[in-house]
Protein backbone atom coordinates (compact mmCIF):
# COMPACT_ATOMS: atom_id res chain seq x y z
CA UNK A 1 0.00 0.00 0.00
CA UNK A 2 1.78 3.49 -0.78
CA UNK A 3 1.97 6.38 1.77
CA UNK A 4 -0.25 9.08 0.88
CA UNK A 5 1.84 12.59 0.63
CA UNK A 6 1.11 15.32 3.40
CA UNK A 7 -2.73 16.25 3.14
CA UNK A 8 -2.90 19.65 1.89
CA UNK A 9 -6.54 21.46 1.92
CA UNK A 10 -5.58 24.26 -0.31
CA UNK A 11 -3.77 22.13 -2.86
CA UNK A 12 -6.26 19.66 -2.91
CA UNK A 13 -9.49 22.10 -3.09
CA UNK A 14 -7.27 23.82 -5.99
CA UNK A 15 -6.86 20.49 -8.33
CA UNK A 16 -10.96 19.13 -7.17
CA UNK A 17 -11.95 20.31 -10.49
CA UNK A 18 -9.68 17.52 -11.85
CA UNK A 19 -10.39 15.09 -9.57
CA UNK A 20 -14.20 14.58 -10.74
CA UNK A 21 -12.56 13.28 -14.26
CA UNK A 22 -12.96 9.44 -14.38
CA UNK A 23 -12.19 6.78 -17.13
CA UNK A 24 -15.27 5.59 -18.20
CA UNK A 25 -16.03 1.48 -19.09
CA UNK A 26 -15.18 2.16 -22.76
CA UNK A 27 -11.78 3.36 -22.06
CA UNK A 28 -11.00 1.02 -19.43
CA UNK A 29 -11.80 -2.18 -21.54
CA UNK A 30 -9.74 -0.30 -24.54
CA UNK A 31 -6.76 -0.46 -22.08
CA UNK A 32 -7.47 -3.80 -21.05
CA UNK A 33 -7.93 -5.51 -24.75
CA UNK A 34 -4.90 -3.74 -25.38
CA UNK A 35 -2.73 -4.86 -22.70
CA UNK A 36 -4.34 -8.88 -23.24
CA UNK A 37 -3.65 -8.32 -27.34
CA UNK A 38 0.01 -6.76 -26.08
CA UNK A 39 0.74 -9.98 -23.20
CA UNK A 40 -0.24 -12.32 -26.23
CA UNK A 41 2.57 -10.87 -29.07
CA UNK A 42 5.24 -10.83 -25.89
CA UNK A 43 4.05 -13.98 -24.22
CA UNK A 44 3.15 -16.48 -27.54
CA UNK A 45 1.01 -19.73 -26.54
CA UNK A 46 2.91 -22.73 -25.79
CA UNK A 47 1.23 -25.08 -29.00
CA UNK A 48 2.58 -22.43 -31.12
CA UNK A 49 6.47 -23.29 -30.46
CA UNK A 50 7.85 -25.72 -31.80
CA UNK A 51 7.77 -28.97 -29.48
CA UNK A 52 11.91 -29.97 -28.86
CA UNK A 53 12.53 -32.97 -30.34
CA UNK A 54 13.66 -36.00 -27.54
CA UNK A 55 17.20 -36.66 -28.69
CA UNK A 56 18.96 -40.43 -28.12
CA UNK A 57 22.00 -41.18 -26.05
CA UNK A 58 24.09 -41.92 -29.15
CA UNK A 59 23.51 -38.28 -30.02
CA UNK A 60 24.59 -37.18 -26.75
CA UNK A 61 27.93 -39.74 -26.64
CA UNK A 62 28.90 -38.11 -30.36
CA UNK A 63 28.01 -34.57 -29.17
CA UNK A 64 30.39 -34.91 -26.09
CA UNK A 65 33.49 -36.72 -28.17
CA UNK A 66 32.62 -33.91 -30.43
CA UNK A 67 33.07 -30.51 -27.75
CA UNK A 68 35.87 -32.40 -26.17
CA UNK A 69 37.64 -32.75 -29.63
CA UNK A 70 36.90 -29.67 -30.15
CA UNK A 71 38.58 -28.26 -26.80
CA UNK A 72 41.57 -29.90 -26.87
CA UNK A 73 42.54 -29.09 -30.22
CA UNK A 74 41.76 -25.60 -29.33
CA UNK A 75 44.01 -25.70 -26.37
CA UNK A 76 46.58 -27.66 -28.21
CA UNK A 77 46.73 -24.69 -31.04
CA UNK A 78 47.06 -21.81 -28.35
CA UNK A 79 49.60 -24.30 -26.51
CA UNK A 80 51.81 -24.31 -29.73
CA UNK A 81 51.26 -20.88 -30.83
CA UNK A 82 51.99 -19.47 -26.86
CA UNK A 83 55.40 -22.12 -26.85
CA UNK A 84 56.62 -21.65 -30.21
CA UNK A 85 56.65 -17.33 -29.20
CA UNK A 86 58.72 -18.56 -26.21
CA UNK A 87 61.02 -20.73 -27.89
CA UNK A 88 61.87 -17.97 -30.47
CA UNK A 89 61.69 -14.99 -27.49
CA UNK A 90 64.66 -16.92 -25.50
CA UNK A 91 66.43 -17.63 -29.15
CA UNK A 92 66.66 -13.68 -29.45
CA UNK A 93 67.58 -12.96 -25.95
CA UNK A 94 70.12 -15.18 -26.46
CA UNK A 95 71.69 -13.94 -29.61
CA UNK A 96 71.36 -10.45 -28.00
CA UNK A 97 73.71 -11.45 -25.18
CA UNK A 98 76.12 -13.23 -27.79
CA UNK A 99 76.27 -10.44 -29.40
CA UNK A 100 76.90 -7.97 -26.75
CA UNK A 101 80.08 -9.26 -25.42
CA UNK A 102 81.85 -8.67 -28.93
CA UNK A 103 80.71 -5.57 -29.55
CA UNK A 104 84.08 -2.67 -29.30
CA UNK A 105 81.94 -0.70 -27.30
CA UNK A 106 81.82 -2.53 -23.90
CA UNK A 107 85.80 -2.84 -24.35
CA UNK A 108 85.70 0.92 -23.91
CA UNK A 109 84.00 1.23 -20.80
CA UNK A 110 86.14 -0.92 -19.28
CA UNK A 111 87.93 -0.09 -16.05
CA UNK A 112 92.05 0.64 -16.67
CA UNK A 113 93.97 -2.22 -15.10
CA UNK A 114 97.50 -2.00 -14.17
CA UNK A 115 99.61 -4.73 -16.01
CA UNK A 116 102.21 -6.21 -12.51
CA UNK A 117 104.38 -8.45 -15.35
CA UNK A 118 105.21 -5.43 -17.95
CA UNK A 119 108.70 -4.33 -17.58
CA UNK A 120 109.12 -0.93 -15.97
CA UNK A 121 112.59 1.01 -17.72
CA UNK A 122 113.74 3.69 -15.68
CA UNK A 123 116.03 6.53 -18.18
CA UNK A 124 118.58 8.62 -16.44
CA UNK A 125 117.76 11.76 -18.54
CA UNK A 126 121.16 13.50 -17.56
CA UNK A 127 123.46 10.35 -18.33
CA UNK A 128 121.93 8.91 -21.15
CA UNK A 129 121.76 5.12 -19.86
CA UNK A 130 119.24 3.09 -18.44
CA UNK A 131 118.59 1.12 -15.30
CA UNK B 1 -5.74 -10.79 -16.23
CA UNK B 2 -2.34 -12.05 -15.10
CA UNK B 3 0.63 -12.19 -16.61
CA UNK B 4 3.62 -14.89 -16.81
CA UNK B 5 5.52 -13.15 -13.76
CA UNK B 6 2.13 -12.44 -11.96
CA UNK B 7 1.44 -8.95 -12.64
CA UNK B 8 -2.64 -7.78 -12.20
CA UNK B 9 -2.70 -5.65 -14.71
CA UNK B 10 -6.90 -5.16 -14.34
CA UNK B 11 -5.36 -4.50 -10.96
CA UNK B 12 -2.87 -1.61 -12.68
CA UNK B 13 -5.73 -0.34 -14.72
CA UNK B 14 -7.84 0.53 -11.80
CA UNK B 15 -4.84 1.71 -9.73
CA UNK B 16 -2.92 3.62 -12.42
CA UNK B 17 -5.38 4.45 -15.02
CA UNK B 18 -7.51 7.28 -13.76
CA UNK B 19 -4.67 9.02 -12.38
CA UNK B 20 -3.14 8.49 -15.85
CA UNK B 21 -6.08 10.07 -17.81
CA UNK B 22 -6.57 13.25 -15.29
CA UNK B 23 -3.09 13.85 -15.84
CA UNK B 24 -2.78 13.72 -19.71
CA UNK B 25 -6.11 15.86 -19.55
CA UNK B 26 -4.90 18.43 -17.55
CA UNK B 27 -1.64 19.07 -19.67
CA UNK B 28 -4.23 19.68 -22.12
CA UNK B 29 -5.13 16.74 -24.03
CA UNK B 30 -8.01 16.12 -25.20
CA UNK B 31 -10.28 13.09 -24.20
CA UNK B 32 -9.63 10.85 -26.91
CA UNK B 33 -6.04 11.49 -27.26
CA UNK B 34 -5.83 11.45 -23.29
CA UNK B 35 -6.99 8.18 -23.52
CA UNK B 36 -4.52 6.91 -26.30
CA UNK B 37 -1.93 8.35 -23.70
CA UNK B 38 -2.81 5.89 -20.92
CA UNK B 39 -2.97 3.36 -23.13
CA UNK B 40 0.38 3.69 -24.88
CA UNK B 41 1.88 4.40 -20.70
CA UNK B 42 -0.13 1.05 -19.82
CA UNK B 43 1.40 -0.29 -22.70
CA UNK B 44 4.93 0.63 -21.96
CA UNK B 45 4.69 -0.66 -18.34
CA UNK B 46 3.82 -3.91 -20.04
CA UNK B 47 6.87 -4.02 -22.26
CA UNK B 48 9.09 -3.10 -18.79
CA UNK B 49 7.21 -5.82 -16.72
CA UNK B 50 8.67 -8.32 -19.52
CA UNK B 51 12.28 -7.53 -19.35
CA UNK B 52 11.80 -7.38 -15.78
CA UNK B 53 11.90 -3.75 -14.96
CA UNK B 54 8.54 -3.24 -13.54
CA UNK B 55 7.12 -4.73 -10.90
CA UNK B 56 4.31 -3.06 -8.84
CA UNK B 57 5.14 -4.82 -5.45
CA UNK B 58 8.95 -3.04 -5.59
CA UNK B 59 10.21 0.38 -5.57
CA UNK B 60 7.43 3.43 -6.57
CA UNK B 61 5.61 1.91 -9.50
CA UNK B 62 3.83 4.83 -9.53
CA UNK B 63 7.21 7.03 -10.09
CA UNK B 64 8.25 5.19 -13.21
CA UNK B 65 4.24 5.31 -14.81
CA UNK B 66 4.72 8.82 -14.32
CA UNK B 67 7.83 8.83 -15.54
CA UNK B 68 6.82 6.80 -18.94
CA UNK B 69 3.08 8.95 -19.09
CA UNK B 70 5.53 12.40 -19.05
CA UNK B 71 7.98 10.72 -22.13
CA UNK B 72 4.50 9.71 -23.42
CA UNK B 73 3.19 13.80 -23.74
CA UNK B 74 6.27 15.03 -24.78
CA UNK B 75 6.65 12.18 -27.75
CA UNK B 76 2.55 13.50 -28.57
CA UNK B 77 3.38 17.22 -28.31
CA UNK B 78 6.26 16.93 -31.10
CA UNK B 79 4.12 14.47 -33.57
CA UNK B 80 1.80 16.93 -33.44
CA UNK B 81 4.07 19.25 -33.47
CA UNK B 82 2.30 22.38 -32.15
CA UNK B 83 0.57 22.11 -28.24
CA UNK B 84 -1.44 24.60 -26.11
CA UNK B 85 0.70 24.37 -23.07
CA UNK B 86 3.04 26.86 -24.24
CA UNK B 87 0.72 29.52 -25.73
CA UNK B 88 -2.52 31.22 -25.63
CA UNK B 89 -5.32 29.07 -25.85
CA UNK B 90 -7.37 31.19 -28.45
CA UNK B 91 -4.62 31.20 -31.02
CA UNK B 92 -3.90 27.33 -30.57
CA UNK B 93 -7.92 26.44 -30.98
CA UNK B 94 -7.49 28.43 -34.38
CA UNK B 95 -4.94 26.66 -35.73
CA UNK B 96 -5.76 23.90 -38.32
CA UNK B 97 -5.13 20.53 -36.96
CA UNK B 98 -4.09 21.22 -33.61
CA UNK B 99 -5.36 18.74 -30.76
CA UNK B 100 -6.88 21.39 -28.07
CA UNK B 101 -7.48 20.25 -24.65
CA UNK B 102 -10.10 23.69 -24.35
CA UNK B 103 -12.29 23.00 -26.93
CA UNK B 104 -15.46 20.85 -25.29
CA UNK B 105 -16.51 19.39 -28.22
CA UNK B 106 -20.43 20.52 -29.63
CA UNK B 107 -21.62 20.72 -26.24
CA UNK B 108 -23.72 23.68 -25.49
CA UNK B 109 -23.39 25.49 -22.15
CA UNK B 110 -25.65 25.00 -19.84
CA UNK B 111 -26.42 25.01 -16.18
CA UNK B 112 -26.01 21.38 -15.58
CA UNK B 113 -23.60 20.07 -12.85
CA UNK B 114 -21.11 18.34 -15.44
CA UNK B 115 -21.24 21.27 -17.74
CA UNK B 116 -20.11 23.20 -14.14
CA UNK B 117 -17.55 20.82 -13.28
CA UNK B 118 -16.21 20.98 -16.74
CA UNK B 119 -15.86 24.66 -16.59
CA UNK B 120 -14.01 24.96 -13.54
CA UNK B 121 -12.00 21.98 -14.97
CA UNK B 122 -11.32 24.14 -18.01
CA UNK B 123 -10.45 27.31 -16.24
CA UNK B 124 -7.72 25.20 -13.90
CA UNK B 125 -6.14 23.94 -17.12
CA UNK B 126 -5.82 27.08 -18.68
CA UNK B 127 -4.58 28.84 -15.69
CA UNK B 128 -2.05 25.91 -14.91
CA UNK B 129 -1.00 26.20 -18.58
CA UNK B 130 0.11 29.98 -17.88
CA UNK B 131 2.55 28.96 -15.53
CA UNK B 132 6.44 28.35 -15.99
CA UNK B 133 8.48 25.12 -16.28
CA UNK B 134 8.62 23.20 -13.98
CA UNK B 135 6.09 24.45 -11.59
CA UNK B 136 3.48 23.65 -14.46
CA UNK B 137 4.76 20.10 -14.65
CA UNK B 138 4.77 19.87 -11.10
CA UNK B 139 0.98 20.64 -10.94
CA UNK B 140 0.45 17.88 -14.17
CA UNK B 141 1.91 15.83 -11.49
CA UNK B 142 0.20 17.13 -8.25
CA UNK B 143 -2.77 15.59 -9.85
CA UNK B 144 -2.38 11.97 -8.74
CA UNK B 145 -3.06 11.90 -5.09
CA UNK B 146 -0.75 9.29 -4.44
CA UNK B 147 2.07 10.44 -5.95
CA UNK B 148 4.47 11.80 -3.21
CA UNK B 149 6.35 15.21 -3.37
CA UNK B 150 9.68 13.22 -3.24
CA UNK B 151 8.65 11.13 -6.19
CA UNK B 152 7.84 14.03 -7.98
CA UNK B 153 11.13 15.39 -7.38
CA UNK B 154 12.59 12.10 -8.79
CA UNK B 155 10.35 12.30 -11.83
CA UNK B 156 11.72 15.56 -12.75
CA UNK B 157 15.23 15.28 -11.37
CA UNK B 158 14.83 18.63 -9.27
CA UNK B 159 15.41 18.87 -5.62
CA UNK B 160 12.22 17.97 -3.03
CA UNK B 161 13.13 21.73 -1.60
CA UNK B 162 12.84 23.24 -4.99
CA UNK B 163 9.27 21.31 -5.53
CA UNK B 164 7.99 22.48 -1.87
CA UNK B 165 9.05 26.16 -2.80
CA UNK B 166 6.83 25.83 -6.33
CA UNK B 167 3.94 24.37 -4.92
CA UNK B 168 3.61 27.24 -2.37
CA UNK B 169 4.29 29.83 -5.03
CA UNK B 170 2.45 27.95 -7.64
CA UNK B 171 -0.83 27.87 -5.17
CA UNK B 172 -0.64 31.63 -4.59
CA UNK B 173 -0.57 32.28 -8.43
CA UNK B 174 -2.86 29.92 -9.53
CA UNK B 175 -5.39 31.39 -6.50
CA UNK B 176 -5.08 34.77 -7.70
CA UNK B 177 -5.64 33.77 -11.31
CA UNK B 178 -8.62 32.00 -10.89
CA UNK B 179 -10.20 34.88 -8.80
CA UNK B 180 -9.46 37.03 -11.91
CA UNK B 181 -11.09 34.52 -14.77
CA UNK B 182 -13.86 34.87 -11.93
Amino acid sequence: MTKRREHDPELESLLRAFREVHPTSVEKDAWKAAIANELRELNPPMDRVAPKQAESPRSNVYRFIIRTVVQIGVAASLGFVIGAYIVERRYDLGQTMMFSQLEPSTMIGRPATIDESREVVHVNLDSGESE
Amino acid sequence: MKSADGIDWNEVIEDLGPALLRYFLAAGFARASASDGVQETLLRLVRLAKEGEYDPNRGSPRMLAFGIARLVKHEFYRKVGEHDLYGDPKEFAERKGSVSAFDLGNEKASTDTLYAERESARNLRAVIATLEYPVREIFFLLIDEELKLEEIAGILSIPVGTVKSHVHRGKEKIKLSLKERV
